[in-house]
């Protein structure tokens, strides 16, 4: 076996310097490089990701409640060597001179920061950042909040019958949760210093959050279990449901990234497989030629899987060696905007490589090198070349196995993998069936074209097979480029759109009816963009169907914000923008009949957790007067606008009798803090929210993702650019000899190089025009289905691709055969010989 | 030199004992649409060790078959093939493959040189297979037998057919065969050259200790009087048998 080893390695150093597995090792290698890449790109991103979720939800896992949780709950968090650490959240009273503010005040245990850092600015406008919570009896608060308090640093305020000195202005807090719901300005203080006060007793409407953190496979097990250990009011948070803008984009673009990765690996796959069904043919000279020397069939298979081994081995160490140089790449390239250190790389991905490499290797190769075993030794004393018959159904089931296995171990989703698969194989067997339609059409024109035309056609009608082959190859790599560059171009606008850069980064809350028209005035005369007004009033949802809320809904949504406080309601005429009806009918469609109840429109994430659908009937407390409404409709909302947003609205006139103050958002330019302080003296009461740090926050993430969009979109043309370039080599011999038996009968090198271009501009076209097509029909299934984007219209995503491909593959091929060209064809039919 | 003019069973009389290669009967049949094509047909022959042996005959008289045959590359239809008086073509494919692996050498006559391969990469390539460990030192010693030293890291494509074929025939001897199957080994070589090649074979042929046993395949007249034995091949069959 070692001399077995020993030998085959050298043969295989001895083709690969000849430069024979050229293309079947630059695909293995690109294969694993991508495999790798996107495994300790995805490990560490994942990781960082998951990192600064948790920070901005306070922790990798959060428990709410509505009272504290207990120590009991706390030590075995801490028994596991696991971190926490706890904060409530309560709406309270502020009070400076004769000012009085609504204000959401954190108070926060001596653990808090639980990740992260608190950006905090001082006296002579110093900013610093800390992980340490504010100390007893001290308070930090948003500027807006102090502004309008009219407090400054060292001043004394009551809150909620508590005092405390303003040490700081409170600028971002790792955890950001509740930004948009509150609405009402923060203040920061250690939760030692309310012991005692009633803001914590019994009547407070207080939302306790702990957050943990730690070794990842504890918190994991602990996810699993926690949930049934929780008491009544408690539950377990996820991301989503704090930030589901971010939590949007992120997801789509973890997709997004999954099936470019998976395009990527799969078109190198292909490649592969292409290379190989090439190589076995080479070899079948080296079989016989082994089994005249005395080979038996069983060793020959040896040697020839050893080879293979050895190939692996050699592509999975240089691929994961590149794969992972390469991800530090894409890691530098995203260190400007990845807020935290990444979690070390680690070497999994470098195996997985390897185990890929010979994955692939098997999985592709298996078939045709067991069919080496048929070569007969005879072969070599015949001139003809000897026919391989592989058997269909071991070949394609391998390549399908190999395939599925590795669309799943790579995207980890069934569903991913299955369309991506379904889709290119149906536009290969479509892609094969036009191009036969297409020959079958021009064969009998043949004589109305020039000659180099009618050689060029000729040559892809008498090889028909082969032709369409071609054409579904180069049609399924383009249109795989195309997906994959589309989906891109498209997740990147949408997210552009999501955070124009005229954004709003300001709320304005608690305007009073009598301010709004003076308010709106304001606004309009610096010529800020900005939102409606929109009505808000605030009410609790007490009975769902005539039974308790909390009675009504599902076990897992009893303790769930939209039931525990009150929930922000308005009223429109209009479908707010950024709203889309998900199902029911807006008020302009609504039939007279249907009036009988007020009739609400619901956001539709909420309507899911709640178990509410259409008809339903829902009651308000608001000021304490019941309100009863049914549902008329459910709406979708796009949280990740930044525009203000409600679960409920009402049609107009109903509620305006009620108290109710008005909310807008605004642009606030970079330049504009004196605008600032001008509107917060000129309406005093109004407060204002900034959400200039939660913006940056979320546009972060969305930058590495459109980042990491980018980068895998080379690899994924690299592959392509590889798939076509396999190919090319396929049918590299037959071509030379085509070459050299035309250039002894007299054809010039011009004229077999016009012919040689004309041939491949036809099928790289049609390749174009076909991809062009069918990824754009497969884009628009694609994007809804998978990636939840919408369809819209991309005009050069359909005029390039058949220029790009005439072009490539010209080129391509007078590359690959530029050589042949100049050779003489003595010196030509001597190497193919 | 004498000749015998009769068809079949020229060598019946030959000595069986020491008999290194014996087809009793042979045949060897394609199947067709209609009747089988029938390429081989009743053909006896004995080849003694140390022999040099020329099969003469026109393009389709079955002589690569009949090599083919002999040498266990292929099996015959009929009859029957005594390899040192043991069944030989009643082995199956691995055992036959052994006796080659020790025994056989080839010369083919498109070399079928690897074309990845050095000049002496090819040549080292049947003792790499045994696992000898001085596998270079001997092809290089036998490259330079062949007069090719200086062309040693050439591939078969930086080569002239000549040249070619003289690799091809420094890795027949080089594993030292007891039996050297040549097929047209100057059928790709124009006359200086093949003349050329030709002179190397049968010097290095001279030149090896044991009794090296020589089958030559070839339609050249000239080429097959430099062996001992002349068998004349026409539609497979054995039509005379000359000893010069």
């Amino acid at each position: 076996m070692m001399g077995d080893l020993k030998l085959t390695a050298q043969q295989t150093w001895r083709s690969v310097k000849a430069g024979e597995y050229r293309v079947l090792l630059a695909a293995l290698i690109l294969a694993v490089a991508c495999a790798t890449l996107l495994g300790v790109v995805g490990e560490r991103i994942q990781g960082a990701l998951t990192q600064e979720t948790a920070r901005i939800s306070g922790g990798d896992l959060v428990i709410s409640g509505r009272k504290p949780a207990s120590s009991e709950l706390k030590q075995r968090f801490t028994q596991a060597e696991l971190s926490w650490s706890e904060k409530v959240q309560l709406t309270s009273m502020a009070s400076f001179a004769d000012e009085f503010l609504l204000v959401s005040l954190h108070a926060v245990d001596e653990y808090y920061p639980l990740l992260g850092e608190v950006r905090l600015q001082g006296l002579d406008k110093q900013v610093w950042s800390q992980a340490k919570p504010p100390a007893l009896d001290e308070i930090w608060m948003e500027p807006g909040l102090a502004l309008r308090l009219g407090v400054t640093i060292g001043d004394e305020l009551n809150v909620g019958g508590v005092n405390f000195k303003l040490t700081a202005l409170l600028l971002e807090t790792p955890d950001q949760t509740g930004g948009f719901s509150s609405f009402s300005p923060k203040a920061l203080v250690s939760l030692a210093s309310l012991e005692g006060s009633p803001l914590l007793g019994p009547l407070s409407r207080a939302s306790w959050r702990l957050g943990v953190t730690g070794d990842a496979s504890q918190l994991k097990q602990l996810a699993l279990t926690l949930p049934e250990e929780l008491e009544g009011h408690q539950r377990l948070r996820d991301f989503e449901e704090s930030q589901p803008g971010i939590a949007k984009a992120m997801n789509e673009g973890q997709r997004y990234l999954a099936m470019a990765g998976l395009v990527a690996v799969l078109l190198a796959a292909l490649a592969v497989a292409l290379a190989t069904q090439r190589q076995t043919k080479r070899q079948a000279k080296e079989v016989a030629l082994l089994r005249c020397l005395g080979q038996t069939r069983a060793r020959v298979r040896k040697l020839m899987l050893l080879q293979l081994f050895w190939l692996g081995l050699a592509a999975g160490l240089i691929g994961g060696v590149l794969g992972y140089l390469g991800h530090w790449g894409l890691i530098e390239l995203l260190s400007p905007v990845l807020p935290l250190a990444l979690p070390a790389a680690s070497l999994k991905p470098m195996l997985a490589a390897f185990l890929l490499a010979l994955w692939l290797l098997l999985g592709f190769s298996l078939a045709p090198l067991l069919s080496l075993g048929q070569v007969s030794p005879l072969a070599v004393l015949q001139a003809r070349p000897w026919k391989l018959t592989t058997s269909a159904w071991l070949a394609y089931g391998l390549a399908a196995i190999a395939t599925l296995g590795l669309g799943w171990w790579l995207s980890g989703d069934w569903l991913l993998t299955l369309w991506t698969l379904l889709g290119l194989g149906s536009i290969g067997l479509l892609v094969a069936g036009i191009g036969w339609l297409i020959l079958r059409l021009v064969r009998n024109k043949l004589e109305r074209f020039p000659w180099y035309w009618r050689q060029g056609l000729r040559r892809l009608g008498r090889n028909s097979t082969e032709t369409l082959l071609q054409l579904s190859t180069f049609t399924l790599a383009f249109t795989a480029v195309l997906l994959v560059a589309r989906g891109g171009d498209q997740l990147m606008n949408d997210w552009q759109n999501q955070l124009p850069d005229e954004r709003p980064n300001q709320f304005a809350i608690d305007i009073q009816p009598y301010e709004k028209q003076a308010f709106e005035a304001v606004l309009d005369e610096q010529g800020l963009d900005h939102s409606q007004l929109y009505p808000l009033l605030r009410a609790r949802l007490t009975q769902i169907n005539e039974q308790q809320a909390t009675d009504y809904v599902p076990a897992e949504a009893k303790s769930d914000n939209a039931l525990s406080r009150e929930l922000n309601l308005t009223w429109s005429a209009e479908l707010p923008e950024g709203n889309k009806l998900e199902s029911g009918v807006w008020w302009s469609d609504l039939p007279p009949a249907e009036n009988a109840l007020l009739p609400v429109s619901v956001e539709s994430s909420v309507a899911k957790r709640l178990g509410l659908k259409l008809g339903d009937q829902l009651t308000f407390n608001l000021a304490g007067s019941p309100l009863q409404t049914r549902i008329v409709s459910l709406r979708e909302v796009r949280w990740e606008s930044f525009n203000p947003n409600f679960y409920v609205i009402f049609p107009p006139k109903v509620l305006e009798d009620k108290a109710h103050t008005f909310l807008a958002s605004f642009v606030l330019p970079k330049d504009e803090a004196s605008f600032m302080r001008n509107l917060t003296q000129q309406f005093p009461s109004v407060a204002f929210l900034d959400v200039r740090a939660l913006l940056a926050q979320a546009e972060g993430i969305l930058r590495q993702l459109s980042l990491g969009v980018q980068y895998l979109l080379g690899f994924v043309l690299l592959a392509g650019l590889l798939v076509t370039w396999a190919l090319m080599m396929a049918s590299l011999d037959a071509r030379k000899r085509e070459q050299v038996l035309l250039k002894v009968l007299g054809a010039s090198r011009r004229s077999l190089a016009k012919r040689q271009a004309l041939e491949f501009m036809l099928l790289g076209g049609l390749a174009g025009v076909l991809a062009a097509v069918l990824g754009e029909l497969l884009y628009s299934l694609v994007a809804g289905k998978l990636l939840n984007l919408p369809w819209s219209p991309a005009p050069l995503f359909w005029l390039l691709p058949p220029a790009f491909g005439a072009l490539l593959l010209a080129g391509f091929a007078h590359l690959a055969l530029r050589e042949s060209l100049e050779t003489p064809p003595h010196q030509l039919l001597k190497e193919l010989s | 030199m004498t000749s015998n003019p009769l068809a079949t069973n020229v060598s019946e009389s030959s000595t069986e004992t020491a008999s290194l290669l014996q087809a009793k009967n042979l045949g060897y049949s394609v199947a067709q649409d209609e009747s089988p094509l029938v390429i081989i047909r009743n053909l006896n022959l004995n080849i003694h060790s140390g022999e040099q042996l020329a099969i003469l005959g026109p393009s389709g008289a079955g002589k690569s078959t009949l090599l083919a045959l002999l040498a266990g590359l292929d099996t015959p239809t009929e009859g029957e093939l005594l390899w040192r008086g043991k069944p030989f073509s009643t082995l199956d494919e691995d055992a036959r493959a052994a006796i080659r692996a020790q025994e056989v050498g080839f010369i083919f006559q498109s070399f079928q040189l690897l074309p990845e391969l050095s000049a002496l990469e090819n040549v080292m390539l049947p003792l790499e297979l045994k696992g000898d460990p001085k596998a270079k030192q001997q092809a290089s010693e036998w490259l330079a037998k062949v007069g090719l030293s200086q062309r040693a890291k050439h591939r078969p494509s930086q080569l002239s057919g000549g040249e070619q074929q003289r690799v091809a025939i420094a890795r027949a001897f080089v594993a030292q065969p007891q039996v050297l199957f040549a097929d047209e080994p100057t059928g790709n070589l124009d006359e200086e050259n093949g003349h050329k090649v030709a002179d190397l074979l049968f010097e290095l042929k001279a030149n090896t200790a044991q009794a090296m046993t020589l089958i030559l395949v070839t339609h050249d007249r000239q080429l097959a009087q430099r062996c001992q034995r002349i068998l004349q091949l026409e539609a497979g069959q054995l039509v005379a048998e000359t000893s010069t």
